[in-house]
């Protein structure tokens, strides 16, 4: 009787052994799989790491406001000087844009 | 000392090993399934990184073993009556009803969950209906219920090519369903060639499939009449977006093959049938496996030859 609770306890620690293992397999894969997955799924070379979100939304959106009121800055007397032709305003303006500030070329006559 | 005596003497079922929970998820189904769903994500224009699309499968595959997990559970009682099925874990009492719910549902929502970050939402959310659709639209309804449960039910079988589409694109084009349509009308003659030499088990335990319903000579005739119907189903899919000219062979030849088993069938009585001990019957379940391993066998090929190759200038008309 004795033998035979012995062989019974063997058989069943085999038994759990085997599951244990497997279970063990099957955990192993999925921790496995899951880090592959999560450097698949990682940004390409060229993003940010560290917090996509920030890189992504703060970033390109903190860009585009910058563009944005440089170019309302910009645009800003543009309006004001074509709405008042009669003061001048506008060709000095567009020298001041267009054409470099002819001031050096004295100074570098000078330097001659 | 005997199995019985163990459980007399209240030393409860025998402990399950590690491949009785492997068994509980019907491997051999889950096997076709990913099979199917391999080829589909071949055949698919968005390739998926390699990564992701083996995740993929292992989702769907786990995602197929949590259904068949919770059809073992909701079938025990019929399960443990019918010489087929009397081996399987749960009426062998090596795995109880309840662990082998609890397993069905935890890896249904594991599976499900997993394939919505590894792939997308819609194949996730196609795997879970895939999921339902079997446990409990096939499992719980209709197979008790109309000797059209293999028919409906084979949708189950078949979504999960569709599933595997969905994880590549995030779509589900006409090609995707075109497989779908392979499976869905491929299941009754498969299924019905078996039910006809097993009709004994589900008479015992009054499961109305058509051989027990219908009878044996309506049987043939609609094995032979959803072969007929399946056969240019596969040469539609050969010149669509998933197919080539390798599945086109294989549609021809293996379709013209299975045709020719169906038609033997059709033409033998019962009587025939008892005589050499349902030999027909039997090649034609064997053959009908070979049938549609061929068919998504030479989807995959077709995808390797354009990968390799480039486009060949076959004609697409679907």
């Amino acid at each position: 009787m004795a033998q035979t609770t012995m062989k019974r306890e063997h058989a069943l620690h085999d038994r759990r052994r085997g599951q244990n293992l497997g279970v063990l397999v099957v955990l192993l894969a999925t921790v496995v799989m899951l880090f592959a997955i999560t450097i698949v799924k990682l940004p390409g070379a060229g993003a940010t790491v560290g917090n996509p979100t920030a890189s992504q939304a703060g970033g390109w959106d903190l860009g585009g406001a910058l563009v944005d009121m440089v170019q309302e800055e910009g645009e800003g007397p543009a309006v004001h000087v074509a709405t008042e032709p009669d003061r001048g305003l506008p060709a000095a303006a567009e020298g001041d844009t267009a054409a470099p500030d002819p001031t050096p070329a004295p100074a570098s006559t000078a330097t001659e | 000392m005997t199995d019985a005596t163990l459980h007399d003497a209240g030393l409860g079922r025998p402990e399950a090993g590690f491949g009785d929970y492997v068994r509980l998820l019907k491997p051999r189904v889950m096997s076709l399934v990913v099979f199917t769903a391999i080829a589909a994500l071949a055949a698919a224009p968005n390739a998926l990184h390699l990564v992701e699309a083996v995740a993929a499968l292992v989702c769907i595959a786990v995602g197929a073993g949590a259904a068949g997990a919770l059809n073992m559970w909701y079938d025990a009682d019929i399960d443990g009556e019918m010489e087929r099925t009397r081996k399987r874990p749960v009426p062998a009492g090596q795995v109880s009803p309840e662990t082998a719910r609890d397993l069905g549902l935890g890896l249904s929502i594991l599976s499900v969950a997993m394939l919505g970050v590894v792939a997308n939402p819609l194949a996730a959310a196609m795997l879970a209906f895939t999921i339902f659709f079997y446990a409990v639209i096939y499992s719980m309804w209709l197979k008790r219920a109309t000797p059209q449960n293999i028919v409906i039910g084979g949708a189950a079988g078949a979504f999960p090519p569709v599933v595997a589409w969905a994880a590549a694109t995030g779509s589900m084009p006409l090609e995707a369903w075109l497989l779908f349509a392979v499976i869905f009308l491929w299941t009754p003659p498969h299924f019905w060639a078996l039910a006809l030499w097993r009709a004994r088990d589900y008479r015992a335990v009054s499961v109305p499939m058509m051989p027990v319903v219908a009878g044996d000579p309506a049987t043939r005739r609609q094995i032979l009449i959803y072969t007929l119907v399946l056969t240019p189903v596969p040469v539609l899919v050969a010149f669509s977006e998933a197919g080539g000219p390798v599945a086109l062979v294989a549609a021809l030849v293996m379709g013209l093959r299975f045709l020719g088993d169906a038609l033997r069938v059709a033409r033998r009585s019962a009587a025939d049938a008892e005589a050499d001990e349902f030999g027909a019957e039997k090649r034609m379940f064997g053959a009908s496996l070979v049938y549609l391993f061929a068919l998504f066998a030479a989807l995959i090929v077709d995808a390797a030859i354009v990968a390799v190759a480039g486009p060949i200038g076959w004609p697409v008309w679907i």
